[in-house]
């Protein structure tokens, strides 16, 4: 079955994150991506994650695009996810200092301001 | 394969600028006609590079250029591919003469959105991002610039004052440079100084937005021989591709399109790293620099940092990175950039180079990609 950006959506509402493992060499990847990035396979079988993992890297905007004036600053992280695929998204966090390298987010919405993170320990 | 050469450029000043976007282009385009030698009419086929002109309200560019050209004949079509738009029209003017379809073929970048101002500007290249992950989630070209330098500096000995050594190069490079749009000395506490953009970098870490168009001509070398023209050898073209997102990269502190392209040119080239006399290179942001130095080959990973502090990428230094500014003082008109990279390699191994000139310089190569090097091409040209 294909996933559509719909469906890939409504679920990040729900903090999970809809993945395709490869039934011919395994690899995990987002449900985004239409063959395995690592064979081409189209064999794929969907799979659903909880959307918890670690900040690889992140940024602080301070001069931000259209419509995110009046979040900023705000943070950007990627993520990667406990499954090993990565994602990224919009984090409200005010300063570098407020999000180390590898600490733990979770994916809480999809909204106005896309994919959006939380630190695990806050509410 | 034919061989191709590059037999005239030109250039308007970068920077923000009273023209719009075909009258940018024409001007550019009309300098690049008369230093080659030629009539406008000898222009076969035009590549135009562009990625904003809807912004200046015009886009179906080619016809419109040509036709203020007074060469409505000749047909072209917009190349955009971000901000590496303009080394991949020349990539694809290089592959139309190289394959015999044109002996001259016209190439010209033109960008203009200043008018738009900081806001409209950052949302408009957003756009270049993969916007479901990237854009759309809040992040500016400055954002994932930064994203790569924190991964850069947690992996690698860099600080923010190495960061901005890159800055103060090439400030000081452009300040030779007439054209340039921001001709100003900095140094490493001004650059440390400068209001905060998207953490770690600052202003003074960030290219500018720009305005301006380059253009140059391309054509067969027997074109150029038979013709009695005088040209700059293209020895080798590259091209590569990576993940359109940053989340997809195995390794954000390299860029992977960097390595096929350079690989490529330099295969085709018959020449290694070390044979390049000063290379024009994507420094959007400070950090873009010292990864593509060593994604070119230049340096070891984690070591172009050390390059710049020894100042060997100075003008006068063993491999003078960015002669011209780059695109940090020189300026960043999108679709321009690419070609005007050209520009300064043609200026310079003629020996045109003013106050900047590399001196006895033969050999230099040309890097630029779009967005975070999602599309790049490289190029390696040669004084015949």
């Amino acid at each position: 079955m294909s996933i559509s950006r719909e469906e890939f959506v409504a679920k990040l509402k729900e903090g999970k994150v809809l993945l395709y493992r490869c039934r011919r060499c395994n690899n995990l990847q987002l449900a985004t991506i239409v063959f395995c990035k690592k064979c081409n396979s189209d064999e794929l079988e969907v799979v659903e994650e909880k959307g918890e993992g670690r900040v690889v890297t992140f940024t602080i905007l301070y001069v931000p695009p259209e419509g995110y004036e009046k979040y900023a600053p705000y943070g950007w992280a990627v993520v990667r996810l406990d499954s090993g695929v990565n994602i990224s998204g919009f984090i409200d966090v005010k300063s570098a200092k407020d999000l180390p390298l590898n600490s733990r987010v979770k994916i809480v919405d999809y909204d106005g301001r896309g994919i959006v993170l939380k630190a695990e320990d806050s509410k | 394969m034919n061989k191709v050469c590059v037999i005239g450029a030109g250039s308007t000043r970068y920077g923000k600028l009273s023209e719009g976007v075909v009258e940018l282009a024409v001007n550019a385009s009309r300098e690049a006609i008369k230093s080659a030698g030629i009539e406008a009419r000898d222009v076969q086929y035009a590549f135009i590079s562009n990625v904003f002109g809807v912004a200046d309200r015009q886009v179906h560019l080619a016809p419109v250029i040509m036709s203020d050209l007074g060469i409505a004949n000749v047909p072209g079509l917009t190349v955009e591919s971000a901000c590496g738009s303009g080394s991949i029209a020349f990539r694809e003017a290089y592959a139309n003469v190289a394959a015999g379809f044109y002996d001259v073929v016209l190439v010209v970048g033109v960008e203009k959105v200043t008018h738009t101002g900081t806001a409209r500007s950052t949302t408009l290249f957003s756009y270049c991002s993969d916007f479901f992950y990237e854009g759309g989630n809040g992040v500016s070209f400055p954002g994932l610039f930064a994203s790569m330098a924190r991964a850069y500096m947690h992996k690698y000995d860099a600080s923010e004052e190495d960061l901005a050594l890159v800055a103060v190069k090439n400030h000081e490079h452009g300040l030779l440079n007439p054209k340039a749009h921001i001709r100003k000395r900095i140094t490493v506490g001004d650059v440390l100084e400068s209001p905060p953009v998207a953490s770690p970098l600052k202003l003074l870490d960030c290219c500018p937005f720009s305005d301006g168009a380059s253009a140059v001509i391309l054509a067969s070398e027997e074109y150029a021989k038979s013709h009695h023209l005088e040209y700059v050898e293209v020895i080798g073209s590259g091209r590569g591709a990576s993940p359109a997102t940053l989340q997809d990269r195995e390794d954000i502190t390299t860029i992977p399109s960097t390595r096929a392209a350079a690989q490529q040119a330099f295969k085709q080239a018959k020449i290694e790293p070390k044979d390049v006399d000063f290379a024009e290179v994507h420094d959007c942001f400070t950090i873009a620099e010292i990864v593509d130095i060593e994604d070119l080959g230049f340096f070891p990973k984690g070591k172009g940092v050390e390059a710049v502090r020894q100042g060997i990428t100075k003008l006068g230094g063993d491999l003078p990175i960015n002669p011209s500014g780059g695109l940090k003082s020189k300026g960043h008109p999108i679709g321009a950039t690419g070609v005007g990279q050209v520009v300064e390699v043609y200026e310079q191994l003629l020996g045109r180079a003013g106050e900047r000139q590399v001196k006895g310089a033969e050999i230099a190569l040309t890097h630029n990609f779009g967005a975070t090097g999602a599309s790049c091409a490289v190029h390696i040209f040669r004084r015949p």
